[in-house]
């Protein structure tokens, strides 16, 4: 053992190299011991009183010492036993451990000192005492005077310690910070060293690649993202790494990701600098993008599809136009419309389809004004072709804007409405042509109106006059006229009678034309009822067999109804005058959409070549002589009947009866003859064919 | 018979029918007290005691006007109308006699009052007929207005 005060020396003393140092020294002793019988002697001399003299053998007092002095000694021996380990096991690290050694090399020497002390209660070796005392002074001196020197870096020590102490724990919380963040940041972060290797991840990583964070750490970050495409992620990261301030890769870049599972995925990464007390780092934030990839993949099919459909709508332009009014797309409708090929037509002003009179009206311009104002614009007007022709166009110009509002340009629809206009204009043509007609039929009916009044009133006057006059010389001078004068005379009155009549029928059926109709809903069976009790009392003393079956109620003009029926039950009664027999009957059955009314008589009936000419004014199917009539009775039923937007019609057998059928409003069909009429009772008498037929 | 007041005033343009007329009153016995005039004008001075027939007086009126309703300057209606808006002539029946049956002119007819409405009809005899039925309805039939119908107040 050196004595040596300074600590330098001992800074290599290492248990390894102390041990043998102690053996040698402990085998030097007892080497020397054996060398020199004497010396050992002198040492172990034991000529001496054993303590317990001292003690007067008092066993408490002597025990008291053994006891305690062994007790120390242990003590000792086990205090210097744990310092050595702790040399041992501290090795360089442990500070001062020279200072230990020492301490410990002092302890034991006090142990010793204590175990000799215990001994020499009954063997009385005070040599060896005194020996061991000089060692364990000496040894306690130098420890004594080296320790001063070794308080100050001590202190100077510990204040370091101190300080580290502090720094770990400020480093500790920046790093549970950092962590913090780490963690919270929405994207995946793994942080790498200047060799790729993943010094640290966050949760979202785990989640994202489904690795545990074990399974990364110190491990290449091309597990998660594999150089895909070849050499990017290494490139990038050793450009990175080669001028970290000159290569912004904030910016991100877009690399598949690989899952644990081997399935990969669309990521974004963005790198930056991660400045370390070991390094350069590299912090990756993994942003998974496959749903953006999937809604970018979908709004670009969307957008092609929509480009496509709108390319190929053929009966549309379709274009679009930048906010200056230049042609930016063309389709083929567009093409077929305007006769520019998108080529040549693309990157110009769109005004080329307006003709002169519009662009120097400034319409374009006026247009795009009004769509940025509006939203939209809608024109109708002349536009131009390529090769100069017009046609006549529909256009929609619709201002486009991005989700900003800014105006980013115009689409433009035009429709070739050249047809639609012409045939608008030969509408209006014809409609115009028919106002101009209908005031005229208005002037005409006014005429006729005037005219059938004039009628009224001066055409019978003259009649009246030639009936008047007639009638008197046929009283006053019938002496002096002759037989065959007074039988002129009398046709004469006859014909100016007729006449009479004539003329009231055709003004009533005049007046029918011009009446206006009052429709409400009537019921026809009381309306048939009164009628029956004037055309009965008309024919008094004639045995018909009237038949009246149900009858529906009908929207009608009530007078006008009971003139129609008037006239068709009159006509019934006329022609049932010469049977023994006559049968009227009058019903209904159902028709589409109005019930259609018949009245059916088994009268003279009439042949069905004729029946065209039924209805006509003043035609008749008879001979006065056999059926009075003027001919205008069934006309005035027929004008009725279409007043009221109807049909009439009749179905008959020469001498077998008639059946007049009507309905209002439009029906469709017409019921079968044969099963209406086979039923009518057939008077043999009217066998006997007529030269005329009833009508 | 110029003192006498007459009964019947007739309104008529054409003298056939005039001729015709006067015939049917004369069998009727109802031509005495005739006064024709052969238009509206004429008419209405009669009535109103002006013009020619100033020296009239309103409170003789005729038993009846026999009015026709196609009369030459004013016409029947207009006559119609003058007459029954005025409360000195009111009271006077005024019959239409015409050729027409015209819904319009009944309608109007009415409307302005008048008291009987007849058409002509084109049979002489028929004409006969009515005619002598009308004289024997105003003439004798019916009672005439008294004179304080006339009276206005």
């Amino acid at each position: 053992m050196s004595t040596s005060t300074t600590p330098s020396p001992w800074a290599h003393v290492t248990p390894g190299n102390l041990l043998p140092g102690l053996a040698t020294l402990a085998a030097l002793g007892i080497g020397s011991l054996l060398a020199w019988p004497r010396l050992a002697r002198a040492i172990f001399a034991s000529d001496f009183l054993p303590h317990a003299y001292c003690y007067l053998k008092e066993p408490a007092l002597v025990w008291t010492h053994v006891i305690s002095d062994s007790t120390i000694g242990i003590a000792y021996l086990a205090i210097s036993i744990n310092l050595a380990y702790l040399v041992y096991r501290g090795r360089r690290d442990l500070p001062f451990h020279w200072m230990v050694l020492a301490f410990g090399l002092f302890i034991v020497a006090c142990g010793l000192t204590h175990f000799v002390e215990a001994l020499t209660v009954w063997v009385p070796v005070y040599v060896l005492s005194a020996i061991l005392k000089v060692f364990t002074a000496l040894i306690s001196l130098i420890t004594a005077i080296a320790l001063p020197f070794t308080v100050s870096p001590l202190l100077t020590m510990i204040h370091r310690a101190r300080d580290c102490e502090e720094h770990e724990r400020e480093v500790a919380r920046a790093e549970a910070k950092f962590r913090g963040l780490l963690e919270a940041a929405p994207d995946a972060v793994a942080v790498t060293n200047p060799e790729g290797e993943i010094v640290l991840v966050n949760h979202q990583v785990e989640r994202l690649f489904g690795y545990r964070r074990e399974e990364l750490l110190g491990h290449p970050i091309e597990i998660l993202l594999p150089q895909h495409p070849p050499g990017v992620h290494s490139a990038h990261r050793s450009q990175f790494f080669a001028s970290p301030q000159s290569q912004p890769l904030g910016a991100s870049l877009e690399l598949l990701g690989v899952h644990k599972n081997g399935s990969e995925f669309p990521v974004e990464v963005s790198l930056s600098p991660l400045q370390t007390k070991t390094g350069l780092l590299v912090s990756s934030a993994i942003r998974d993008v496959s749903e953006r990839k999937r809604e970018q993949e979908a709004l670009k099919q969307s957008e092609e599809r929509f480009r496509r459909l709108v390319e190929d709508v053929r009966d549309y332009a379709i274009f679009s136009l930048d906010p200056q009014g230049n042609i930016t797309s063309w389709n083929l409708g567009a093409e077929r419309m305007k006769g520019y090929q998108a080529e040549e037509i693309i990157g110009r002003h769109f005004s080329c389809f307006y003709p002169e009179d519009d662009l120097r009206q400034g319409k374009p311009a006026q247009e795009l004004r009004t769509a940025i104002a509006e939203g939209r614009v809608e024109d109708e007007g002349w536009r131009v072709r390529k090769d100069g022709s017009k046609f006549w166009a529909n256009v929609v110009i619709t201002a486009l804007r991005d989700s900003g509002g800014n105006l980013k340009g115009f689409s433009k629809l035009s429709r070739d409405i050249t047809v639609r206009k012409r045939i608008q204009d030969q509408l209006e043509a014809l409609n115009q042509d028919m106002v101009r007609r209908n005031a005229e039929l208005l002037a005409m009916n006014k005429e006729l109106e005037s005219f059938s009044y004039s009628v009224s009133h001066d055409l019978r006057s003259p009649l009246r006059h030639i009936a008047g006059f007639s009638q008197l010389l046929l009283e006053e001078h019938s002496a002096e006229l002759s037989f065959e004068a007074q039988r002129y005379l009398q046709r004469i009155r006859e014909g100016t009678s007729r006449m009479g009549q004539l003329i009231d029928e055709l003004l009533g059926l005049a007046r029918l034309g011009r009446q206006e109709l009052k429709v409400q809903v009537t019921s026809l069976k009381p309306l048939v009822e009164e009628v029956l009790r004037d055309v009965i009392q008309e024919k008094p003393g004639h045995p018909i067999d009237w038949i009246i079956h149900p009858l529906p109620y009908l929207d009608c003009d009530p007078l006008l109804m009971k003139q129609a029926l008037t006239n068709l039950l009159s006509n019934a009664v006329k022609f049932t005058s010469q049977q023994d027999h006559p049968i009227i009957e009058i019903g209904s059955m159902p028709g589409n959409p109005q019930p259609v009314i018949f009245v059916r008589d088994n009268g003279v009936g009439f042949s069905m070549k004729y029946a065209d000419k039924l209805f006509g004014v003043f035609q008749r199917l008879h001979r006065p002589e056999d059926f009075p009539g003027t001919g205008v009775g069934l006309a005035t039923v027929q004008r009725i009947i279409q007043r009221h937007g109807g049909r009439v019609w009749a179905e008959a057998e020469l001498g077998r009866g008639a059946t007049f059928y009507f309905t209002l409003g439009r029906e469709n069909g017409t019921p079968n003859a044969d099963a209406l009429t086979s039923h009518i009772p057939v008077s043999d008498e009217l066998e006997a064919a007529r030269g005329t037929t009833a009508g | 018979m110029a003192q006498l007041p007459v009964e019947i005033l007739l309104v008529e343009d054409n003298s056939d029918d005039i001729e015709l007329a006067l015939h049917a009153l004369r069998r009727g016995g109802l031509a005495n007290r005739v006064e024709i005039v052969r238009d509206g004008e004429q008419a209405l001075d009669f009535l109103f005691c002006r013009g020619l027939y100033r020296h009239r007086s309103l409170a003789q009126p005729p038993r009846v006007v026999l009015l026709d309703l196609k009369l030459p300057k004013a016409d029947g209606l207009q006559v119609l109308k003058e007459l029954k808006s005025n409360p000195v002539t009111r009271p006077i029946p005024v019959v239409i006699l015409t050729a027409s049956r015209e819904e319009q002119d009944l309608v109007r007819s009415y409307q302005l009052g008048v008291n009987s409405y007849i058409q002509k009809p084109v049979d002489f005899e028929q004409f006969r007929r009515t005619v002598k039925e009308l004289g024997m309805f105003w003439l004798v039939i019916n009672q005439p207005p008294p004179q304080a119908a006339f009276q206005v107040g």
